[in-house]
């Protein structure tokens, strides 16, 4: 069975976020030189991990004029935020879970889970697109749940 | 405990000098006089990076025994195997002559880089 974005899902602090266009992670392992005088290839030993990710939200409204949030400004707003005077503006830390829902019974849905910070928001209003939300993040830590 | 057979990661060696002192006269023709038949001052910097902190730990322990920069002491086979890895010359030329032991020039320097991995430099002189 192959997977595609029909059986995506992604969850923003335990709610199931809507109009998700896209979701990616990535975990990377730095590495530590460890090549020694003689040698002639070079040799390694596991350094610390990052764990980052981005996704797309479409940003939305249930009706004309209706106001009200939708995911892509629940997510958004973990790190937007107005400035007030003599008030260091901080950055909310968010749970982001990813799913591939495959029916799974026994196991559940495949999926990742994790604190992060959201590193970068990225939003274009242009002619004939749909305006919408590009998130960068940095997971805090390890993630916290991974069943791959 | 004898110096630990580590493969270093970066050696510098610096052969010393013999004992000569240098005289000036008015008209500037320099005058030399050797004081003695053996070099001195040799020096040898080497840099373990990214080694286990058990591995790190037998340079402070060995240190230690040398009681800091008190103690002389010379390698053994093991160790200048490992130390002199990667010359392709003789192994005398980065060694002391006769009569002339290392000891440390100052303290072991640890850097932690990430839990059970660090980084020591150890700077060695010498002395006759």
């Amino acid at each position: 069975m192959f997977y595609s974005g029909t059986q995506g899902k992604m969850f923003i602090d335990g709610v199931r976020a809507a109009k998700v266009k896209s979701w990616s992670f990535s975990s990377n392992l730095g590495l530590l030189d460890t090549t020694t005088l003689g040698d002639t290839d070079g040799t390694v030993t596991p350094g610390t991990r990052t764990n980052t990710g981005s996704c797309t939200l479409l940003y939305y409204a249930d009706a004309d004029g209706s106001g009200g949030s939708n995911s892509a400004s629940t997510l958004i707003n973990k790190l937007l935020k107005a400035g007030v005077e003599g008030v260091a503006p901080e950055a909310d830390e968010v749970v982001l879970r990813f799913e591939i829902d495959d029916g799974g019974v026994i196991t559940g849905p495949r999926h990742v889970q994790a604190k992060v910070y959201l590193t970068t928001v990225s939003m274009t209003c242009a002619v004939g697109e749909i305006f919408s939300a590009d998130v960068s993040f940095q997971v805090n830590g390890a993630f916290s749940e991974v069943v791959m | 405990m004898p110096y630990p057979a580590i493969r270093p990661t970066e050696r510098q060696f610096d052969p010393g000098d013999y004992p000569v002192r240098k005289y000036n006269a008015q008209n500037g023709a320099e005058v030399r006089i050797l004081y003695g038949n053996r070099r001195f001052g040799l020096r040898l910097a080497l840099s373990y990076t990214n080694i286990t902190d058990l591995l790190a730990e037998e340079f402070l322990n060995h240190y230690d025994e040398t009681t800091g920069t008190f103690s002389t002491f010379t390698f053994s086979p093991d160790a200048r195997v490992a130390l002199f890895a990667g010359w392709s010359g003789t192994e005398g030329a980065l060694s002391p002559p006769s009569g002339v032991d290392w000891r440390y020039e100052k303290a072991p320097q640890v850097t932690a880089v990430r839990p059970g991995i660090s980084t020591i430099t150890v700077s060695l002189v010498g002395v006759i």
